[in-house]
């Protein structure tokens, strides 16, 4: 503001800084031509895939008619919504959804940072890879081999916990029809599944913070936890606090196979395993009707954007500099 | 300075190398899904037909009509061939060109909707009924309505069944039945095997209900004992009852329980019926004669009786090639069919799987003009299923098809053995080692001693409850599987089932669908 008035007083001093500033824009833009050039598909991507359908978000508005089109269909109001939000498991729905994604979000970032630390302060460099790969492995293995591990491991014939438990001499339990146990088993995988791609993401913050820092605090006698609570961490805080913006975002959302195949679409715990998309995949799966799909899909990118502003205004408060905008 | 432009260059060229595996060619897209459903790369390659939709452009005249088959055998190598052959003939009668894509059933439930949602150009969609209300109320498909008149007498001809129903929806025809088996019979296959050990044959020939098979079950359950003695069918939302008549109108909301003579729509799960089947399965569950884990299971039965774990299952199929066919799906497994009930058809039964024109297609009346040709046509037909005559396939001197002297499966350059997908299996040559009138046997089978229900010709279309659908088919998820498989008790969760069923708006349904048969029989 100080500096506007400034400008606005000196007009010849903002005409010579902006020539400057257009010589060293031109000059900039030559200078980077091949990485905008090299960012061109990228950006190319993000245009088709992400911007130019969004005026299809109308559909959720349409009474679809493929021979008429999209835009010339008939409107239809929001009834598109109903199926989702007057239904009787909405409440349900919502809270297994939104529930889930929050202790998702919180216990990601704890093992997360947690796992981290403790795969950088290994000293052996190949020791180190190897425990960073193995963390990341878990997330790259496709959900339905995920689900038939868990069933492994739980199932109520062959299941290997449940072998545990008869020679323990307690009863073997039925997981897949006592609802009780779900949050916990559906918590579990997923961290074991999802932790690894975040603390990837950790472990360089902390690989990129400057040696002589630590060593210097070491030095002067910080202990490993001082070193820990006053340099690590607020080094940290940028890169948890983006990570969990971007899962806040699709707070309404939720990891279908996660919730659908790892429960073996078990009717008796689905009390404690439907989410919004499982619902709507029921819900819609002999329907075919893309509508109400795009409907659920509006519905829940509406939610997810009002929790970003939410959280992102709340970061801008505490501390601005880490806010996404 | 030259650095500069080299480095320039090379990311020109590293980005220009990025868009050209971006763009791909819309023709081979139909060719992705062939190569997943063939099984292997190189049947995909070489079952990928010169597209020739490319081809008709030359010739403005010509129209291609591009057919869309799912098919339950392999997608067969060197169609091409064959489709060179099937052209010659088209071109001659109709001046058309037919293209036809084979695609697995796997890849053709994602395939076709996502074609028929983009509007992409096709003429003929193979696929089942059950999708057609909501496609029929998208605009997805052409009413033939209007085409049908000019074929009508020679295609009717074509079923030798006499009259014949065309599937619709509220008077939209959508769909030209195929020709085969167009009705249900509740029946049961056992491993014959287990029956020839402990020599039951003649026993369970005799069975004519499930309480004998019960009965039946308790006895080769003391020989067997570690077996299951059945497999129940488990698909993502549980199977069907096959042992209870009903007219659904095609779906279970709200059934016809006399098929005969009914006019009321009634709850499904509320019916003696339902209880009795599932108490029954409640029974063999808890004594161990299913899969403990049968609710949450997801693979077929095939796979049990196949590995020797099952020692039975049902089926709604009781046709002549119909043992043949299901112990081709048990990996060649020797069955015995045997039959617990009546056999009836219903909407759901006869237009099980239907051709329809989408309305993608760019001229509907000469689409029509094809179907009622190859319904028609030997030739093609024999082509489509078996190949060139003389190089993949001889004709015996009786009459049979078979292969050529030294030549299998494997070997010939075609061989689809896909008769019920194709436009008129009737007309192609019985295969080798199959009955010489086998298509006879089927027409017949068609229509001897079948209780013909009242809903016949009727689908109900439940644009107007989509909302209570929604809720019901939650409700289901979280039940059905888990009370027909026998898992829970059926006298304390089928209330339960139904209290849920009814907060869901299973009577909005019921009352939606009784009208419309309602509005059928009144127009019949």
């Amino acid at each position: 503001m100080q500096q506007g008035a400034f400008v606005k007083n000196a007009p010849c001093i903002k005409k010579g800084v902006y020539m400057k500033n257009r010589k060293k824009m031109i000059h900039n833009v030559k200078r980077f031509l091949p990485l905008y050039i090299m960012t061109l598909p990228a950006l190319l991507y993000l245009l088709i895939n992400n911007y130019m359908p969004m005026p299809g978000l109308v559909l959720a508005f349409k009474r679809f008619n493929a021979q008429k089109g999209i835009y010339q269909s008939p409107w239809a109001g929001f009834s598109n919504f109903s199926f989702l939000i007057q239904s009787r498991e909405f409440p349900i729905i919502l809270r297994n959804t939104i529930l889930y994604n929050v202790s998702f979000i919180i216990l990601d970032l704890i093992f997360g940072v947690f796992l981290a630390i403790l795969i950088t302060e290994i000293r052996k460099l190949k020791a180190r890879k190897l425990a960073q790969s193995l963390v990341l492995f878990p997330f790259v293995v496709s959900i339905i081999i995920v689900s038939y591990m868990v069933r492994s491991f739980i199932d109520h014939e062959s299941g290997l916990l449940n072998h545990l438990l008869l020679n323990l001499g307690s009863g073997s339990i039925q997981f897949y029809s006592k609802s009780q146990y779900w949050p916990f088993i559906l918590i579990f995988v997923h961290l074991w599944k999802s932790i690894g791609y975040g603390c990837i993401i950790y472990i360089s913050t902390i690989l990129g913070i400057d040696r002589s820092l630590l060593e210097s605090a070491a030095l002067d006698g910080a202990s490993w936890f001082q070193r820990l609570r006053y340099i690590t961490l607020p080094f940290l805080k940028p890169t948890m606090i983006t990570l969990s913006l971007l899962s806040v975002g699709r707070i309404c959302n939720s990891d279908f196979g996660l919730f659908y195949q790892v429960p073996q679409n078990s009717g008796l715990v689905m009390d404690v395993t439907n989410t919004i998309d499982t619902f709507v995949y029921r819900a819609l799966l002999t329907q075919n009707n893309v509508a109400m799909s795009a409907a659920a899909g509006f519905f829940q990118s509406v939610v997810g954007f009002t929790f970003i502003l939410i959280f992102n205004g709340i970061t801008r408060k505490i501390s601005s500099e880490n806010s996404l905008f | 300075m030259k650095k500069k432009v080299m480095s320039m260059l090379l990311v020109l060229t590293m980005a220009a190398g990025l868009f050209a595996g971006c763009g791909s060619d819309p023709a081979n897209t139909p060719d992705a899904g062939n190569g997943e459903s063939g099984g292997s790369t190189q049947s995909a390659d070489a079952g990928t037909p010169a597209p020739a939709p490319a081809e008709s452009t030359d010739d403005g005249d010509v129209y291609t009509v591009d057919m869309y088959l799912l098919t339950p055998a392999e997608v067969p190598q060197g169609l091409d061939r064959v489709l060179e052959e099937v052209n010659k003939i088209t071109m001659a009668e109709l001046n058309m060109k037919l293209n036809v894509v084979f695609l697995s059933f796997a890849t053709g439930a994602q395939q076709i909707p996502l074609m028929l949602s983009s509007g992409e150009k096709f003429d003929i969609r193979f696929g089942g009924s059950g999708d057609a209300p909501n496609y029929v109320n998208s605009g997805y498909l052409t009413d033939l309505s209007d085409l049908l008149p000019a074929v009508q007498d020679t295609l009717n001809a074509s079923y030798g069944t006499g009259e014949v129903e065309y599937a619709s929806v509220n008077g939209y025809i959508y769909g030209v039945p195929m020709h085969k088996d167009q009705v249900f019979q509740p029946t049961v296959f056992f491993a014959t095997d287990i029956l020839e050990k402990h020599d039951l044959m003649d026993e369970a020939l005799a069975i004519t209900s499930i309480e004998e098979l019960d009965q039946f079950f308790e006895k080769v359950s003391a020989l067997e004992p570690d077996m299951w003695m059945t497999a129940p069918e488990i698909g993502v939302n549980g199977g069907r009852m096959k042992t209870i008549l009903y007219d659904g109108l095609g779906d279970m909301w709200g059934v016809l329980m006399d098929l005969e003579n009914g006019t009321t729509i009634e709850n499904l799960f509320e019916t003696e019926e339902f209880y009795e089947y599932c108490r029954y399965m409640h029974k063999w569950y808890q004594n161990g004669w299913v899969s403990q884990s049968a609710a949450t299971d997801t693979e077929s039965y095939y796979t049990y009786i196949k590995t020797g774990q099952a020692f039975s299952f049902f089926s709604d199929f009781s046709h002549p090639l119909s043992e043949s066919d299901q112990e081709a799906n048990c990996g060649g497994k020797d069955l015995t069919m045997i039959t617990i009930g009546p056999k009836y058809q219903t909407t759901e039964t006869a237009f099980q799987f239907t051709y329809s024109i989408p309305s993608s297609s760019e001229d509907p009346e000469k689409v029509m003009q094809m179907i009622n040709f190859m319904a028609n046509s030997p030739e093609i037909n024999n082509l489509l299923n078996w190949g060139i005559e003389g190089e993949d396939y001889i004709v015996t001197e009786d009459g049979h098809a078979a292969f050529p002297e030294g030549k299998d499966a494997d070997s010939v350059a075609y061989h689809l053995d896909g008769g019920w997908t194709l436009p008129n299996q009737y007309l192609c040559y019985p295969w080798e080692g199959k009955d010489i009138d086998i298509y006879d046997q089927m027409k017949a089978y068609n229509t001897e001693n079948v209780i013909q229900s009242v809903g016949l010709g009727c689908q109900w279309d439940s644009a107007n409850v989509t909302n209570e659908l929604a809720a019901v088919t939650n409700v289901r998820d979280k039940y059905y599987k888990e009370i027909t498989t026998g898992t829970v008790d059926p006298d304390e969760y089928i209330p339960l089932f139904n209290e849920k069923l009814y907060a869901a708006g299973l009577d909005k349904i019921i009352a939606e669908k009784q009208r419309q048969l309602d509005e059928f029989l009144a127009g019949k």
